[in-house]
């Protein structure tokens, strides 16, 4: 039934405004992609305030164009100058630029191209079948439910992007969890933390703090590492041979797989994607010494890895209002400002909604491998340009981005502060993913609490009962403690009898 | 980053108590209930980021990371880094150009910053900065101002 409807939009969707919409959007993702400083969030944000006057349906067309465009384009500059255009392509880098140092860097393209775009096939089939699932049982949650699950999102999240030290992770996502309370509040309308700044009032939006976490952040970086000189690496025939896709049919299934599960996962998104992937390919490989040395395997498996995760972690932006990447993030902050309230009442109030999304989706994909194919050498030369001249020229889209949404001064403001705290930020270790993740949910896990409590007149008991509650809880408790000694001691007891059991019967 | 981490922690802690205060203070609204206060949430994940700010102290202080020394020598090893440099001139140009927006118009105040960082940062040589500079913000200004209808400030 999903595949039905996802072709009844698809030939909707068929006319020549939309293709050549977007071909460009697609174009000018790889671009974002492709150099590196420029990430897909921030192509996404940038997009998000530029395109917002414009029609729903041809403003989010381009936003879906630009990430599937961007974590594809990112696969360019690591190949071919071993500089990972979007994080989410680091591991590509690995074997890509291995590859394209022996000769074979238009092969690698065209691999990865490939795989980009079967990866995204595969995030495309999730999101047809899955979103709908999730959508119906999302139905099913109230307050105490919704509370939980938020709480889960931004506590994992936190927890996925900075895994060597998740305390900075929670920290972040605790910060933008706060940072979504200043304002009126929803239920008595009380200005909170507004300190008599009357712009405050409206609270913080979030494509400024989004432009300044990421956009004005990497600006100042890359100012202050100053200029790489890029040498590029020679390109021939770019158009891969089947007998390679078909080679490696099992391993883009399994990346594929692997990258939309770790999309639907709150916040983590395409960079963890692509590393397990990779893993997981190396492991399974019949030669694990090749990897890291220019092994298609390992190029394929996280070009594959990575675009899975787009559909994957947009499962859960249209099903439960909650992205699955920081990227997708962003898109949910557009979709909500273009009227549309993804999450469980979507296929209420727009039944058909997932599936013009997702059709949107399928031409973004399609433009891709297009664009990829045959749009190769011209496009290398934007990779010579210098971040001395490129980087003014982005803030200058940052500050019109952020202006467009309100029109207020204040705004451009908003993001030169956020990007002055993110700067710091990144340098200790605090992850922005979760800080941006925690902004959007926050006001979820405000007046779910809050209305809970109102319900239940002040009972805590509540918010544990259900089992769905109980699933949660135990999420929750799991991802903040269950590296601590005394929680891993618990499970080995708690496992013990079971190994004593499977030990007999091995005896 | 154990010193990093000391003085991240002090700050964390610092502002949630002040928050917490804040969060204290807030008018209570007795016919809806104690839990349902504006100033109940808040508190609730400003007592969490303290905990949080806590464990982050406790930490850095067995790492030592309270051993912070400001030597005379590491301040002008900090004066001339390049990198430092480098960023304080970005972020100074920043702040200027965004104090300036509205003041004077978007095609004048962008070239400017344009021309001002490639010359600066040394991207290019002056006469095609030039060209760059008035090029872009005006292709910009055209773009989003004349054929998207986008304000600009």
């Amino acid at each position: 039934m999903g595949i039905i409807n996802l072709f009844t939009e698809i030939v909707k969707l068929f006319n020549p405004l939309n293709l050549i919409t977007v071909l460009l959007a697609v174009q000018l993702g790889i671009i974002f992609g492709m150099l590196p400083g420029l990430t897909a969030t921030m192509g996404i944000a940038l997009l998000t305030s530029l395109t917002f006057r414009w029609e729903t349906g041809n403003a989010i067309i381009i936003l879906i164009a630009i990430y599937v465009g961007a974590i594809y384009g990112g696969s360019r500059s690591a190949i071919l100058i071993n500089i990972p255009g979007t994080p989410a392509n680091a591991a590509t880098c690995l074997d890509g630029f291995p590859l394209a140092k022996s000769g074979k860097g238009a092969q690698a393209i065209g691999l990865a191209t490939m795989s980009s775009f079967l990866g995204s096939s595969i995030g495309l089939l999730a999101l047809v079948l899955f979103a709908p699932i999730l959508g119906r049982m999302a139905l099913d949650f109230k307050s105490f439910e919704l509370f939980w699950l938020t709480l889960f999102g931004v506590a994992i999240c936190g927890n996925l992007t900075a895994p060597t030290d998740p305390i900075k992770g929670w920290i972040a996502g605790i910060a933008g969890i706060l940072l979504s309370f200043v304002g009126m509040e929803a239920i008595q309308g009380y200005p909170r933390f507004t300190f008599g700044i009357l712009e405050l009032n409206a609270g913080f939006s979030i494509i400024p703090v989004l432009v300044g976490t990421y956009g004005l952040v990497e600006i100042l970086d890359n100012l202050t590492k100053g200029d790489i000189k890029t040498v590029i690496m020679s390109v021939g025939r770019v158009i891969p041979y089947f007998k390679d896709i078909i080679k490696n049919g099992v391993n883009i299934v399994r990346s594929g797989v692997i990258g939309v599960f770790i999309g639907i996962i709150p916040g983590v998104g395409e960079i963890i994607a692509s590393y397990v992937a990779y893993d997981f390919a190396k492991r399974s490989s019949k030669h694990p010494e090749k990897f890291g040395k220019g092994s298609v395997e390992g190029l394929i498996a996280s070009e594959t890895g990575n675009n899975a995760c787009v559909g994957g972690a947009l499962v859960p932006v249209l099903s439960l209002a909650i992205p699955g990447s920081p990227p997708a993030a962003v898109l949910l902050a557009a979709l909500w400002l273009h009227g549309l309230r993804p999450g469980p009442l979507l296929q209420i109030e727009n039944p058909n909604y997932i599936f013009e999304f997702s059709a949107m989706f399928f031409y973004a994909s399609l433009a891709m491998l297009i664009i990829g194919l045959l749009i190769v050498k011209p496009l290398l030369k934007i990779l010579l340009i210098k971040n001395s001249i490129l980087m003014p020229t982005i803030f200058l889209l940052c500050t019109i981005g952020t202006f467009a949404i309100n029109g207020r001064l204040f705004d451009i403001w908003v993001m030169i502060i956020f990007g002055i705290i993110g700067y710091p930020m990144r340098k200790f270790g605090y992850p922005s993913a979760p800080l941006v993740l925690g902004l959007i949910l926050g006001p979820m896990i405000d007046e779910n609490l809050r209305r809970g409590l109102i319900l239940t007149n002040g009972n805590f008991l509540p918010f544990f009962k259900s089992t769905i509650s109980i699933i949660l809880v135990v999420a929750v408790f799991l991802t903040l403690f269950g590296k601590t000694r005394v929680v891993k001691s618990a499970f080995r007891l708690l496992f013990q009898p079971i190994r004593y059991v499977a030990k007999l019967i091995k005896n | 980053m154990a010193k990093a981490d000391f003085i991240c922690s002090i700050i964390i802690i610092v502002f949630s108590l002040f928050m917490i205060y804040n969060c204290i203070i807030m008018p209570k609204y007795e016919e809806w209930g104690l839990y349902a206060t504006p100033g109940m949430p808040p508190f609730i994940f400003f007592s969490i980021l303290l905990i949080m700010g806590i464990i982050l102290l406790r930490r850095s202080v067995f790492l030592r990371g309270y051993k912070i020394q400001i030597k005379k020598d590491h301040l002008l090893r900090l004066y001339h880094s390049v990198a430092v440099r480098r960023f304080a001139v970005a972020l100074s140009l920043v702040i200027f150009y965004s104090f300036l927006l509205g003041k004077i118009h978007f095609v004048i105040i962008s070239a400017v910053y344009i021309f001002t960082n490639i010359y600066i940062f040394k991207g290019t040589i002056w006469w095609i900065n030039f060209i760059i500079s008035i090029a872009t913000s005006f292709a910009i200004w055209l773009l989003f101002k004349v054929i998207f209808l986008v304000p600009l400030p």
